[in-house]
C-alpha cells in the first residue's frame, strides 16, 4: 500500500487520468485515506473550475456592428472627453502665466495705484486723501487724521 | 502555448488592413473586429460569466485597440496585441468588482451538485451553467491579476513568458502568483468541500 507522501506528490498525475490506470497501491490508499481522497477532489475541483472558466464564450450575432455604432468614428463625447483638453492646456495655461510673470518683474512695473474719480479731487481730510491714492502730505499727517477721528 | 492557439482568423495579414484603418476606413475596421472578435471573446469570456459585462469590455477592447492602433508596429502579429489589451481590459474591469462569497450555504442547490461533480472528476453538460457560476465564484476569490493567471496559464494553456507578456510583468512574477494563487484556491475549495461533506454526513 502507498502512502500520503506518494500520492500528495503526485496528485498532478492522478487527477487527469482514471482510477482504473492508477497503481494498485495508489488506489487502495486513496481509498482508505480520507485526506488524499479530499486532496483529489480538492485537485478535481480546482482544476475543473478554471477549465470551465477559460471556456470563454462566443461573439453575438452583429457585435461588430455594434463596435462600429459606438464608436471609434461616431464616439459620443463623453465626461471624461470633456475635461481631457483641460488638463492638457494646463501646463500650457502654467507656462503662459509664469512668462507674463516674469515680463512684468522685469518690466519693473507695479499694479496701478488707486486714483481718486475727477469729482473726489477735493478730499476733506487726509486720510481720505491716503485712501484715494491721491497722497497726503505726509504720514504724520494721515496718523493725525486718524487719531483725531477716533477721538 | 502561443496565443495562435485561441481562436482566431487564419493566416491573415493584418497590415493591409490596419493601414486602412488608419487611412480612416470604418469598413476596414468593421473587418478587422470581425476577424478578431472570437479571440476577444475567448480571453474576456473566460473571465467575466455576464454576457452582457464581457460584449462591454469586449467592445472597449476594440475601442483602446482602434486608440493605440498607431502605435502598432506594422508588420507584426496583430493577434497578441490584441490580446494583451483584451487581458489588461479585462482587469481593469474585474479591479472594480466586489468579491463574491463561496460559502457553502451561499451556493445555490444546482451549484453544489456542480462543485461535487466537478470533484468526482464528472461533467454534466446539461448543468454546464450552474457550474460556470461556481467558477466565477471561486476565481473571483482570488486577486484580479492572479485570477487572469491562473486562466491564462491553467485554463487556456498559455506559456508562463507569454501571460506576462499579455498582463505587463515578468515570467519569474508569473510563477510566484500562480503558485500563490493556485495555493489559495485549493484552500478555498478544500474549506468549501469540507463544510459540503460534513452537511451531507450530518443529513445522512
Amino acid at each position: 500500500m502507498s502512502d500520503c507522501r506518494t500520492v500528495q506528490a503526485s496528485l498532478d498525475v492522478l487527477v487527469t487520468r482514471a482510477k482504473s490506470a492508477w497503481p494498485r497501491a495508489v488506489a487502495a490508499h486513496v481509498a482508505a485515506c480520507e485526506r488524499c481522497a479530499h486532496s483529489l477532489a480538492v485537485e478535481r475541483l480546482a482544476r475543473g473550475l478554471v477549465a470551465v472558466a477559460a471556456r470563454g464564450s462566443a461573439p453575438p450575432v452583429g457585435f461588430a456592428g455594434r463596435v462600429i455604432a459606438a464608436g471609434p468614428h461616431a464616439r459620443t463625447v463623453g465626461a471624461d472627453d470633456f475635461w481631457r483638453p483641460a488638463w492638457i492646456a494646463l501646463p500650457a495655461f502654467g507656462a503662459i502665466t509664469a512668462a507674463l510673470l516674469v515680463l512684468a518683474l522685469l518690466a519693473g512695473t507695479r499694479p496701478p495705484a488707486l486714483r481718486a474719480a475727477p469729482g473726489l479731487l477735493a478730499p476733506t481730510s487726509a486720510a481720505e486723501q491716503l485712501v484715494s491714492g491721491t497722497g497726503a502730505d505726509s504720514i504724520d499727517a494721515a496718523l493725525a487724521a486718524i487719531l483725531m477721528n477716533r477721538s | 502555448m502561443e496565443v495562435s492557439a485561441l481562436p482566431q482568423p487564419a493566416d491573415y495579414d493584418d497590415t493591409d488592413l490596419v493601414q486602412q484603418v488608419l487611412a480612416g476606413d470604418e469598413t476596414a475596421f468593421e473587418d478587422l473586429v470581425r476577424r478578431h472578435q472570437g479571440l476577444v471573446f475567448s480571453i474576456v469570456g473566460g473571465f467575466l460569466r455576464s454576457p452582457q459585462e464581457v460584449e462591454e469590455v469586449a467592445q472597449e477592447t476594440f475601442l483602446r485597440a482602434f486608440r493605440g492602433l498607431s502605435s502598432f508596429r506594422l508588420g507584426g502579429r496583430l493577434a497578441p496585441w490584441i490580446a494583451r489589451i483584451a487581458t489588461t481590459t479585462t482587469l481593469d474591469r474585474l479591479r472594480r468588482r466586489h468579491v463574491t462569497e463561496l460559502g457553502w450555504d451561499d451556493l445555490s442547490e444546482r451549484e453544489r451538485r456542480a462543485a461535487e461533480d466537478l470533484a468526482a472528476g464528472e461533467t454534466r453538460e446539461d448543468d454546464a451553467v450552474a457550474a460556470r457560476d461556481l467558477a466565477e465564484r471561486a476565481l473571483d476569490r482570488l486577486k484580479p491579476k492572479d485570477r487572469v493567471l491562473v486562466v491564462l496559464v491553467d485554463g487556456h494553456g498559455f506559456a508562463p513568458v507569454e501571460a506576462a507578456r499579455m498582463v505587463g510583468t515578468t515570467a519569474l512574477a508569473v510563477r510566484v502568483r500562480l503558485h500563490r494563487a493556485r495555493r489559495a484556491l485549493r484552500h478555498e475549495l478544500e474549506t468549501l468541500l469540507a463544510v459540503g461533506w460534513s452537511r451531507k454526513e450530518g443529513e445522512s
